[in-house]
């Protein structure tokens, strides 16, 4: 091991180093450190995001091709670090429930999981990646362990989890036995010297990217997703929604990138079958919920659904230039967007539910009146969850589109906007709730949080910028493309 | 022209007032500022139409990269078609919201800050010239609308805004998709990828192409104007609407359906607009006769100035797919003429209902003995609907007419001539039954209009009287432009036939 080799994983390291060190203040310090802690975690998060940026090694990979650290890499770490820190902010306000120093270095675990699928070049770290992402989250959901929910939708979380876990690890193995290795670049290699169009390698693949869609919440595979984001508490559910599933969605590019693109014919019809029925199911669903949180889970399967158009144009022969790196720079534009704009709408049903005790529809009643900023807030992350201007939401989709129809996929560029079309009627829902209803529902004597203002007030800022001027993001995913491996990406 | 970005000023004073309304606490100041951003917009208007120079194409013109990895730009400028509707939206706004001073007073602060957030959202579709620009800002103006429906309409204000988001919105997207695949053709033919509305129009495409962009391009247009069978929205919008909600959907919101066909699908999609040409001119004269059928019917009178509004916008789709210059001078003259008077009409409406708390038209009766300024200006609106002669009405559909007997398509303005008559029926039976007869027992303590009622009123009347004798002052504004858009296309017949 060399230190460049360490260097790349610097990020990482501090993360698992703060989160150890969150475990240990805890336990020798008593009750009155939460404060302490969350300091402790947003400055050190700030010091992994900075030195993901700065602390930049030469090599394009390091652990013999394990770890990748080209800019694709950097954009996620900066992404999931800051995800993870406003989590564990938004988390701070229920201190008083759950363990706070458990629940933060759980997500600062997962976190770790997260970078290593955003840098993974090997078959073997994205394994690790998603199993590192996933056992914490596991728990997560389940902190509120005397609640019935809660125990209901982490078990379900986690059968169903294990259960992909293992066949995404038995379509590795299959991959491995039929090309001899795990990594990524060499795989691809492999495949286009080979013949690769045996059965076998079809099943290999098809187990490896069920696993996948089981962790991006993909249709057929999102069962799990109403429970798990109902029962877990709300922090939590923020995070499993903007963190851990674009993790996922961070190591599916990985391997369709690297890996995959040899395979194109085989891939192709089946990303795109999965994509479209993400956005039916996710989209039509979502309008018969009650509960904003699993309206929310039911959007964030229509919002997997959009991002893998964008997975599915990284496989299509287009003449024009540039269309695998537009397309992936697209989804990557677009799950920055969605973290952001979906942690935001995830805080203002935090503080709904501290205010109310509840996450229902009635819960949003009247809250223009009475707290007429969180309301607002709410109006514009919906608006951007539509995809409306000027919203992140918007660029975001009309990027989405724009390579969709580029690659040849105007018709799943249509069911895109008419499926956005239903989602705009449950999204105003929220709205209709907030602004055009009677009735008002009990309100709990509860302080407003700062924490929770916090995390709303970046959310949309960080809507607002990117919807009104996004170059600087999209430039960047963009750039950062320039420098992934030289096989992908430059047909 | 000069290097002030006086179309950037127009368009984002409004948004500056607003953001200013936000951070003040007493009525007056928040009306004395959106006051003051509507009218100065509205006098930088004017002095565009001042420095403005007719057949000279885009002019006073700027633009900047806004988002060069997407090839967008923010770019704006105006033409003779466009300044006709920034001018009568940044006048129609001011009105309204000084309107709202004496009509207003719940969540001030929320309307004056939709009101001003609508009115850059649809000065700027008319001004865009970058195709993303102009969607983004055809989409910007949803969300006030609905807020403004939703939050200060009548009782079923919720089911009105959710079906006017949901067909405005179904059509915009799939627009967007049209926008999108009309830049990737462009560009795969030329080398040049852009969204720059100009040079898009100057491309031609291919038959199969332009039918399928046409068609998204025409669901988008076809709901805002609303041809039937897309106008099932516009009902329960405007009776749920406030006054001035109604009075910006009917005067402006539905002007952009017309616009986006006359800026966009004749100069884009010439051949498929020439094959569709039959089937939205008979679409026209459903929407004409069955508009003013309806409206006859109705007894609520929103709902009976909504349906005419259906009835006076289906000349205007007939105007411009008549495809001759008088057809399309018309139609500009129809919307603006619309805009003004329908406006008027649903201010009128709404001082009625403050003070009778009434619209069905059962209950009233009489009302010009208490009212009898109101009753004059009331007729003299209701007489401009109707197309009198030397009022602004009768300019625009006089030369849809005309233009459809020019282009040969004699049938069409045979039976358009009937919804007119229809027109004076429906207005003048409805004038009757409401202003005339006797008065009833509960509106004995009526009130006529106020000094500043009055004022709005008489504005819109001079205006509307003005462009009825001097329709040439209107008209020479756009008339270049469109001859442009008529050559355009009537040189795409003759090359289509010599192919033939």
């Amino acid at each position: 091991m060399e230190t460049q080799d360490l260097i790349s994983i610097l990020p990482e390291i501090i993360l698992t180093v703060i989160a150890a060190s969150v475990l240990m203040v805890d336990a020798f310090g008593g009750q009155r450190t939460h404060r302490s802690l969350m300091g402790l975690v947003v400055g050190g998060s700030v010091i992994a995001i900075l030195v993901s940026v700065v602390a930049r090694v030469d090599a394009t990979s390091a652990f013999g091709g394990m770890v990748l650290t080209d800019g694709f890499a950097v954009f996620f770490k900066v992404l999931f670090i800051a995800i993870a820190a406003l989590s564990i902010v938004l988390a701070f306000a229920q201190s008083k429930d759950v363990p706070f120093a458990e629940l933060s270095a759980l997500i600062l675990f997962a976190t770790v999981g997260m970078l290593l699928l955003g840098a993974t070049g090997d078959l073997i770290l994205l394994y690790l990646g998603v199993e590192l992402t996933s056992i914490p989250v596991y728990v997560l959901v389940a902190i509120k362990r005397d609640r019935f929910r809660a125990t209901e939708g982490a078990l379900k979380y986690f059968l169903l989890g294990a259960f992909a876990s293992g066949l995404l690890l038995y379509g590795i193995a299959w991959l491995f036995g039929l090309t001899g290795t795990t990594n990524l670049a060499d795989m691809a290699l492999y495949v286009q010297s080979q013949d690769a169009s045996s059965p076998w390698f079809l099943l290999g693949l098809g187990l490896l990217l069920v696993g996948l869609a089981f962790k991006v919440a993909a249709v057929p595979f999102h069962m799990w997703t109403p429970d798990a984001y109902q029962g877990a508490p709300t922090p939590s559910t923020a995070f499993l929604a903007a963190g851990a599933k674009m993790g996922a969605m961070a190591g599916l590019l990985r391997v369709v990138v690297h890996g995959l693109e040899p395979w194109q014919d085989m891939v192709l019809p089946i990303i795109i079958a999965v994509a479209v029925a993400s956005m039916i199911v996710g989209n039509f669903v979502a309008i018969w919920q009650r509960d904003v949180k699993r309206l929310l889970a039911y959007s964030s399967i229509a919002h997997t659904g959009y991002m893998l158009i964008g997975v599915a144009v990284v496989h299509t022969q287009s003449e024009a230039g540039g269309l695998a790196r537009d397309a992936v720079a697209a989804v990557m534009f677009y799950a920055a967007v969605y973290a952001l704009m979906t942690l935001g709408a995830f805080a203002v049903t935090f503080a709904v539910e501290r205010r109310t005790g509840g996450t229902d529809m009635e819960n949003f009643q009247n809250l223009g009146r009475t707290s007429p900023l969180l309301a607002a807030a709410m109006v514009i992350f919906m608006i951007s969850l539509t995809g409306i201007p000027p919203a992140a939401g918007f660029f975001g989709k009309l990027y989405l589109l724009q390579v969709a129809v580029n690659g040849g996929l105007t018709w799943v560029a249509v069911v895109l906007v008419l499926t956005s079309t239903v989602s705009a009627y449950y999204y105003l829902r929220v709205v209709v709730n907030m602004y055009m209803v009677e009735g008002q529902p009990r309100l709990l004597p509860v302080p407003s949080s700062t924490a929770i203002s916090a995390v709303v007030a970046i959310g949309i800022i960080g809507t607002l910028v990117l919807g009104i001027y996004p170059t600087g993001a999209i430039e960047w995913a963009q750039s950062a493309l320039e420098e992934v491996g030289k096989l992908a990406l430059t047909r | 022209m000069d290097s002030i970005p006086i179309l950037s000023i127009v368009l984002w004073l409004p948004l500056i007032a607003a953001v200013i309304v936000l951070f003040l606490r007493e009525r007056r100041a928040m009306f004395a500022v959106a006051m003051a951003g509507s009218a100065l917009s509205l006098i930088l208007s004017v002095a565009v139409w001042a420095g403005f120079s007719p057949g000279d194409g885009m002019q006073f013109r700027e633009s900047f990269d806004w988002l060069p990895a997407l090839g967008i730009q923010y770019a704006l400028g105006v033409d003779g078609i466009s300044l006709l509707m920034v001018l009568l939206n940044t006048f129609l706004f001011f009105l309204c919201i000084v309107y709202a001073w004496a009509s207003v007073h719940d969540r001030v602060k929320e309307y004056l800050f939709t009101m001003l957030l609508l009115e850059v959202g649809i000065t700027g579709v008319f001004l865009a010239l970058d195709f993303v620009l102009f969607y983004v800002f055809w989409e910007i103006m949803l969300i006030p609308m609905y807020v403004l429906i939703g939050v200060w309409g009548g009782e079923r204000r919720v089911y009105a805004t959710v079906k006017f988001v949901l067909y405005t919105l179904f059509g915009s997207l799939l627009m967007l998709v049209a926008i999108l695949a009309l830049y990737f053709v462009y560009g795969n033919t030329t080398g040049v990828y852009t969204f720059d509305i100009l040079e898009l129009t100057q491309g031609t495409y291919g038959e199969r192409f332009q039918l399928w962009a046409f068609l998204a391009f025409f669901l988008a247009f076809a709901i805002k104007v609303p041809m039937v069978p897309f106008h099932t929205w516009l009902p329960d919008a405007h009776v749920e609407a406030p006054t001035t909600g109604s009075v910006i959907l009917a005067g402006i919101l539905l002007k952009m359906g017309g616009y986006g066909f006359i800026r966009f699908s004749l100069p884009l999609f010439p051949d498929a607009s020439q094959a569709a040409q039959t089937i939205i001119l008979v679409l026209s004269v459903i929407a004409i006769l069955y508009g003013a059928m309806v409206a006859l019917m109705q007894t609520d009178l929103k709902k009976l100035i909504a349906y005419s509004s259906v009835s006076h916008m289906g000349f205007v789709t007939l105007g411009i797919f008549s495809f001759t210059q008088q057809g399309l001078d018309g139609a500009m003259m129809q919307m603006f003429s619309h805009g003004l008077v329908t406006g008027a009409l649903f201010l009128c409406v709404g001082q009625l209902y403050e003070r009778t708390h009434d619209r069905r038209i059962a209950n009233l009766g009489g009302l010009a003995h208490r009212l009898p300024i109101f009753a004059a200006l009331f007729l003299f609106f209701s007489l401009a609907s109707i197309g009198l002669p030397g009022l602004s009405g009768f300019v625009g559909e006089f030369m849809v007419l005309l233009g459809a007997f020019v282009a040969d398509i004699r049938i069409f303005g045979v039976l358009a001539v009937f919804g007119i008559i229809l027109s004076a029926a429906y207005m003048l039976w409805m004038y009757w039954r409401v202003m005339l007869g006797s008065l009833k027992e509960v509106h004995r303590r009526l009130e006529d209009l106020t000094r500043l009622e009055t004022a709005i009123l008489a504005a819109m009347a001079l205006v509307t009287l003005w462009a009825g004798i001097q329709p040439q002052v209107f008209i020479g504004i756009f008339t270049a432009d469109t001859s442009g858009i008529v050559q355009a296309l009537t040189a795409t017949e003759v090359s289509s036939a010599l192919i033939k």
